[in-house]
């Protein structure tokens, strides 16, 4: 396995370099936001082959749009809405869920992690369940709280991922923050 | 049980919204403030990376990134461009070598004119109306207005037929 191009320069000299073909520099931006993709990937998606098709998505129609990115502004915002965008896409063309059934598991309260063998199978199997909850949201609700969350993007930013007004979305994420409480804990 | 009335107010208030009546409140409703706590919990959770992160091969979505952008973008849709134009083309030189029968008619395709069904007339009418909009190429240049090119379909009833331009005939 290739270690990952070390970011040297900041994102805005990145995307410019990449703007003209530098795929070095392309590069590098992949290594900046993999992660952030793939963990938003995986929740939207709830699978990891499927965040795994969505992140390679992302950052192929990102590479084929590079000149229309702000490069003040940064890749990320950008990255999102695609990766939503590709997340939805991918869903569509399943037809189906691979999400786990969430009355196969019991109720699971958040805990912190736990580095040992025990206690990483214990996040695993709490992430499960997150994720089987996660793909019980409808799916707007869904991208607006996990760009929050997650991604840390304001409202208005959020709105402008998704497409949506920003009373939409303030109301979309309310309503799902109430709704995977109640989830999580087995109370719906 | 929390206060109904608050629920939103505290899915709001864990986002970071200040609401200085609603902290109050919090400090008063046990069960109020047991509903902020799970919901900074949730919120707490989700902020965090997924475990299965640790075991995901960047370097290979990396190489899959790279074979993916190296590929050209979509070439069958242009060969299939260039096909059906080079298609176009030849059908219209075909037509326009073809010798002008006496009645300046130009038959594609000959139609028998074996005792069919009588034609549904309001059909070939309206095929014969849209004619212009389906003709896949330029029409031979002409000068003489009586000349017209009719093009036998599949379908007995529907004969497409191409006129030329007169001048005039835009305004």
């Amino acid at each position: 396995m290739d270690d990952p191009p070390r970011s040297t320069a900041p994102e805005a000299r990145l995307l410019a370099l990449a703007k003209t073909g530098d795929l070095d520099a392309f590069e590098q931006i992949v290594a900046l936001h993999e992660r952030r993709v793939f963990a938003l990937a995986l929740r939207l998606t709830g699978s990891v082959e499927d965040a795994k098709d969505a992140t390679q998505e992302a950052f192929v129609r990102l590479h084929r749009k590079m000149s229309q990115i702000d490069s003040d502004r940064g890749a990320g915002p950008w990255l999102y809405s695609v990766t939503v965008n590709a997340c939805r896409d991918i869903g569509r063309d399943r037809q189906r869920s691979r999400l786990v059934p969430v009355d196969n598991l019991a109720s699971l309260s958040p805990a912190a992690p736990d580095a040992s063998p025990e206690g990483l199978y214990a996040d695993r199997q709490r992430e499960e369940h997150l994720r089987a909850v996660l793909g019980r949201l409808p799916e707007k609700e869904r991208a607006a709280l996990l760009l929050r969350e997650m991604e840390g993007l304001s409202t208005q930013e959020v709105a402008r991922v998704l497409g949506s007004s920003e009373a939409t979305v303030r109301s979309q994420i309310c309503t799902a923050r109430l709704k995977l409480r109640k989830l999580l804990r087995g109370k719906l | 049980m929390s206060c109904a009335v608050f629920e939103e107010r505290i899915a709001q208030y864990v986002g970071g919204e200040p609401d200085a009546e609603l902290e109050q409140h919090l400090r008063a409703c046990s069960d109020c403030a047991a509903l902020a706590r799970e919901l900074a919990e949730d919120r707490d959770w989700l902020a965090s990376h997924p475990p299965e992160m640790a075991d995901v091969d960047y370097a290979a979505i990396r190489s899959e990134i790279r074979r993916e952008i190296a590929r050209p973008q979509r070439a069958w849709k242009w060969v299939a461009a260039a096909a059906a134009v080079l298609l176009a083309i030849g059908v219209a030189s075909t037509f326009h070598r073809s010798p002008a029968p006496e009645n300046h008619v130009a038959r594609a395709v000959e139609q028998t004119p074996a005792p069919a069904p009588a034609p549904d007339r309001s059909l070939a009418v309206t095929a014969q109306k849209r004619a212009p909009k389906r003709s896949p190429a330029p029409l031979p240049v002409t000068h003489d207005p009586a000349v017209r090119i009719e093009l036998a379909t599949n379908n007995p009833d529907v004969t497409i037929i191409l006129l030329p331009e007169l001048k005039g005939d835009t305004q």
